[in-house]
């Protein structure tokens, strides 16, 4: 160890620009590779494993306020517009891996609670409201400041939201049709409910009832508009719940109030906007425009060509070439100059391969060293290296290998007769 | 018993497709604390027997016998293994690393000892102190005189103890003055420790100097 220490400090002071162009080669080294690997891995859609975050499941489908407006008109008239944007959304939902949903937040008032005795301990109190209320100086009471929340969810909320029930069923496509008054509309319960409701219990609105039908799993949530929202004190529906007008028919009332805007994709790699793009383009529907909701969307990904990183990959191949030419002359001139030192050593009894040996930990030093760069480069940019760190020291370790070769035999030359014959140069 | 024996040592060298005989049937005893010259012209072979003797020349036949010990050498790794600790090497050019002070270079020849941290500062501050160049330790080579160069490197090959010292021409790059010194220094050295000492030299002050000389023919 000490003969491995001593020399590779001895090296270390005794060659100085040698070395810092053995550290620039190497930081080249490094970053080629780095940037070659880095570019293979955005062509395999690893996107998600190296920003940290996930890949968006949910999207907001939007539109422009023209193309809006258009479109409600559309539905209103039902224009042969709104027909074609049917087929649209059968089109969307047709794909296998895209489910187009609408999903929201509504808080009933206690006060339109009618049978409360189970509902009193699962009200919440809106303290924005209470303190506005407060301030007005009106009379009030404590039902004009507390709330039971459901959750408006699609039909298929158990795959969309990967829900969990704990008892009961989930929602299906009969449970959306039921529009009667008098017949309760099937509510799957969050978890805290379990204590107080059981399925086939009813929750009493006034001129509305809901059936439990189900309950989740403890600790289950869906993503909303790019908010986590734990359904354990939430009531799931299907169900649009107040203000609703019976008069209307259960399909205008979709018509008019369900605006199917957001889309699941189950497959991580599909780029979503291309296919929503494609289908709208093919009916002449209006323009969506889909953002990621909880988490990136994976279409920039595709930036990258294969072209791209075959270019990258060649370059990256006659950069590398040089560099091992480039090491493997300036460390054979290095290992010539201290072949006077080595053929002492090896007069005080130091094996050849200890000798070898601390190059070989010097060079493993400068690989570490020369790392640092391309590290200190990819989480400024990135906040992460993208690349695992043993591919990119793996590939610079057998540069830095192959660039010894020429040491190694240069060493195995030296000999004792070569110090006392004084033929080293 | 004797330290080094050579008993019907044969050594030729092939340059060009001529071949040159060294050794031909050559016998060769050297007893323990003797303090041995060798001498010859140029050519004669006199550095070929020290590297035979050190193991870094391969012997074609016959056989070498190191303190009772036949030694077979196939490798220069074997060489460097027989060479460790026993046998201690001078040079005409001193063969000093210029990038360590004196201490270092001193302490170079326990780095392969196996002794710990306190004992190779022992011994090479001891070995300085027996040189007279203590007070040039921190001193790097490039500052040093010849003879200084020269004790530095009898330092380095004495301070792991060897059973023999090999010395090639360790008095050719200095001045007469310096030479009697070194030459002095050697033998209080071979007498103090009773290191058998080789010297290949072709000086003739140097070689009566010594207990015994074999004068080597060419031919």
């Amino acid at each position: 160890m000490r003969v491995i220490i001593n020399n590779i400090f001895r090296s270390v002071k005794n060659h100085p620009k040698a070395n810092l162009v053995i550290l620039l080669n190497m930081i080249l080294c490094s970053m080629t590779v780095f940037v070659l690997l880095q570019n293979y891995y955005f062509l395999r859609n690893h996107f998600d494993k190296h920003y940290g975050y996930e890949i968006a499941r949910h999207f907001s489908l939007e539109m422009s306020n023209d193309e809006f407006r258009a479109k409600a008109s559309d539905k209103l008239n039902k224009s042969p517009m709104y027909y074609v944007g049917q087929e649209v959304n059968k089109e969307i939902n047709s794909n296998p891996h895209l489910t187009l949903y609408q999903a929201g937040e509504t808080a009933v008032p206690m006060w339109l609670v009618e049978d409360r005795t189970k509902l009193e301990d699962y009200k919440q109190i809106d303290d924005g409201m209470k303190e506005g209320l407060l301030r007005s100086g009106e009379r009030f009471s404590e039902d004009d400041y507390t709330y039971i929340y459901f959750m408006n969810v699609p039909v298929n909320a158990e795959k969309v939201f990967n829900l969990t029930l704990k008892e009961g069923r989930f929602f299906n496509e009969d449970d959306k049709k039921a529009f009667d008054p008098d017949v309760p509309f099937p509510v799957i319960l969050g978890n805290d409910f379990a204590a107080t409701f059981k399925l086939g219990d009813t929750i009493d609105l006034k001129g509305d009832k809901g059936v439990v039908v189900g309950i989740l799993e403890d600790n289950m949530y869906m993503s909303l508009w790019g908010y986590v929202m734990y359904l354990d004190d939430r009531i799931l529906t299907v169900h649009p719940i107040v203000p609703r007008d019976f008069s209307m028919s259960m399909e205008d009332y979709y018509i008019l109030y369900e605006d199917l805007n957001q889309v699941y994709c189950d497959d991580p790699t599909m780029d979503v906007q291309k296919e929503i793009n494609r289908i709208t383009a093919a009916h002449g529907y209006y323009t969506y425009e889909t953002n990621p909701i909880d988490g990136i969307e994976i279409s920039e990904t595709k930036d990258v060509s294969s072209k791209n990183v075959a270019l990258i990959g060649v370059l990256a191949l006659i950069a590398c070439i040089i560099c091992t030419c480039s090491l493997s002359s300036v460390l054979y001139n290095r290992t010539v100059q201290d072949r006077s030192v080595f053929c002492i050593y090896m007069c005080c009894g130091i094996p050849l391969w200890k000798i070898n040996l601390s190059l070989i930990i010097e060079m493993l030093i400068f690989l570490g060293v020369s790392f640092f760069p391309t590290y200190a480069l990819s989480i400024m940019e990135y906040e992460k290296l993208l690349v695992p760190a043993w591919q990119i020291l793996t590939f610079s370790g057998i540069i830095v290998l192959v660039s010894l070769i020429p040491v190694f035999k240069i060493n195995r030359e030296n000999n004792l007769d070569m110090l006392i014959r004084d033929k080293i140069v | 018993m004797p330290l080094v024996e050579f008993k019907k040592i044969c050594k030729s060298f092939k340059t060009g497709g001529k071949e040159t005989v060294i050794c031909d049937n050559y016998d060769l005893a050297v007893e323990k604390g003797e303090l041995v010259a060798i001498m010859g012209k140029s050519g004669c072979g006199k550095t070929t027997i020290l590297n035979m003797i050190a193991g870094i020349e391969p012997i074609d036949s016959g056989e070498y016998i190191f303190d009772g010990v036949p030694v077979k050498i196939r490798t220069a790794s074997d060489g460097v293994k027989f060479r460790r600790n026993k046998i201690g090497i001078i040079l005409q050019h001193f063969a000093l690393i210029n990038d360590y002070n004196v201490y270092e270079n001193v302490e170079l020849g326990l780095w392969e000892s196996g002794l710990g941290e306190k004992e190779i500062r022992h011994r090479t501050h001891e070995m300085l102190e027996s040189l007279g160049i203590a007070d040039l330790r921190d001193k790097y080579p490039n500052k040093l005189s010849g003879g200084e160069k020269q004790r530095v490197a009898i330092g380095r090959a004495l301070v792991c103890r060897p059973a023999l010292l090999l010395a090639d021409e360790p008095t050719g790059a200095l001045d007469a003055e310096t030479e009697a010194e070194i030459v002095a220094l050697i033998k209080k050295l071979n007498k103090e420790t009773n290191t058998t000492m080789i010297i290949v030299t072709h000086d003739k002050e140097v070689a009566d100097n010594c207990s015994r000389i074999i004068t080597l023919d060419k031919h």
